[in-house]
């Protein structure tokens, strides 16, 4: 997910940026500060997250945990998210600083996303096993929709649409599974101990 | 938990190695190629990734090729390789590139070679590694240094590809312990600050300052 310097045209790169500033502004604005400690500690979750390593079959896949920030952040996802990958461009050189703000953009709008989408399923199926299906589809919708809009990036650049997204949609199956029963889990737990901070 | 299986099955069934973070790429001259290697975090090589090399001077294509699939790649040494240096760029796909570059001085020519390695002072002018018609002598000298040549670059080469692996990892490293620490540390702090200036203005607000007071 993670799209590298030197891959994307100028204007790709402006309106990532552009998309991603709004994103942060709404995100800010909607932020109550007193849950500025959760925002940080959910950023150090995305932020380690990526470096998760998951052994699995030849090779090894790595969360992405966007889908678990957008439910229980909400907009302000974007700042998370953002701070995360720019921690990760200074120290780990994933990524870089000119794709900042795409590579945000398709993690963290699609976080936002899957956490409407959360709300959603959670309000149709009402209980606890709904509860589990609706945090679970968050959390896959989430890697899900960012690999659509990394390809969408990479597409409007000059890459094959559909041969990006085949590629990214295929590989992050398993990332799916895995980032969905992490959100399951979490917010299973987080109903039954701080019921309050989904009400956002 | 009836479906953890299924995931199980899914997570084997569609397991591909690559698509990690960013994929890395290290290339070194062996004698009249060069060899290029790709490879994504924790060993895993980039496979069929397109390498295409540039001149670094004015950025001209010289050639692409495709990553085998042990992520390496190979190409005789162009000519604007002397001259002007190489800029190698791979791309995995999905976003994933990257570049390394090779400086002319890397690219030592053959004929280049035996005036360097030889000191002039101790050999006699009359002979010479080139096509020399002199002596008998000096035909078998040439000859056993062309295959001194052949045999110490290859057990140097041998030699040095533990070497080569080392400073192509750490060329690319990975992220330690102390980059994970430092970025967790930032995150607390970077909160941290944010709600101390805000507690110093509303503390303002509910404890107004002597100054605050008197103008008001």
């Amino acid at each position: 997910m993670h799209i590298s310097e030197g891959v994307l045209s100028p204007a790709v790169l402006g309106a990532g940026a552009t998309l991603t500033s709004l994103g942060v502004a709404a995100g800010m604005l909607r932020l109550d500060y007193d849950r500025l400690m959760t925002v940080a500690l959910l950023s150090a979750a995305f932020f380690v997250g990526s470096l998760v390593h998951i052994p699995v079959g030849v090779g090894s896949v790595h969360l992405v945990l966007n889908g678990l920030l957008g439910i229980l952040l909400g907009w302000a996802a974007f700042p998370a998210i953002l701070t995360a990958l720019a921690l990760q461009a200074f120290l780990f050189q994933y990524g870089g600083l000119t794709v900042l703000g795409v590579n945000t953009f398709s993690m963290a709008f699609s976080g936002v996303l899957a956490g409407y989408a959360y709300k959603t399923v959670a309000r149709c199926l009402p209980g606890p096993q709904g509860q589990k299906a609706a945090a679970f589809c968050g959390g896959a919708l989430g890697v899900a929709l960012a690999g659509f809009f990394t390809a969408m990036a990479l597409a409007l650049s000059d890459e094959n649409f559909l041969v990006a997204a085949k590629l990214l949609f295929f590989a992050h199956l398993p990332v799916m599974a895995l980032d969905g029963l992490i959100t399951m889990f979490t917010v299973t737990l987080i109903v039954l101990v701080r019921p309050e901070m989904l009400h956002l | 938990m009836k479906s953890l299986p299924l995931f199980a099955a899914l997570l084997i069934l569609f397991s591909t190695p690559a698509l990690a973070h960013r994929v890395n790429i290290h290339a070194w001259p062996d004698g009249d190629s060069v060899r290029v290697h790709c490879g994504f975090s924790r060993n895993s090589p980039a496979k069929d990734s397109r390498v295409t090399v540039y001149d670094a001077a004015d950025g001209k294509e010289l050639l692409s090729g495709v990553t085998d699939g042990n992520g390496d790649f190979r190409f005789a040494v162009p000519e604007q390789a002397h001259t002007d240096g190489l800029r190698i760029r791979v791309n995995a796909g999905a976003g994933h590139e990257n570049e390394w570059r090779m400086e002319s001085r890397e690219f030592a020519r053959n004929s280049d070679a035996p005036d360097q390695i030889r000191p002039d002072s101790q050999n006699p002018p009359t002979v010479h590694f080139d096509n020399s018609t002199t002596a008998m002598p000096a035909r078998n000298d040439v000859l056993a240094l062309t295959e001194v040549r052949v045999v110490v670059s290859e057990v140097l080469e041998a030699k040095l590809a533990p070497l080569r692996r080392d400073v192509a990892a750490l060329s690319n490293p990975e992220p330690g312990v102390r980059e994970i620490v430092g970025g967790l540390g930032w995150l607390v702090g970077l909160a941290g600050i944010t709600l101390y200036l805000r507690s110093r203005e509303q503390g303002r607000r509910v404890f107004p300052t002597v100054k605050q007071v008197s103008q008001a």
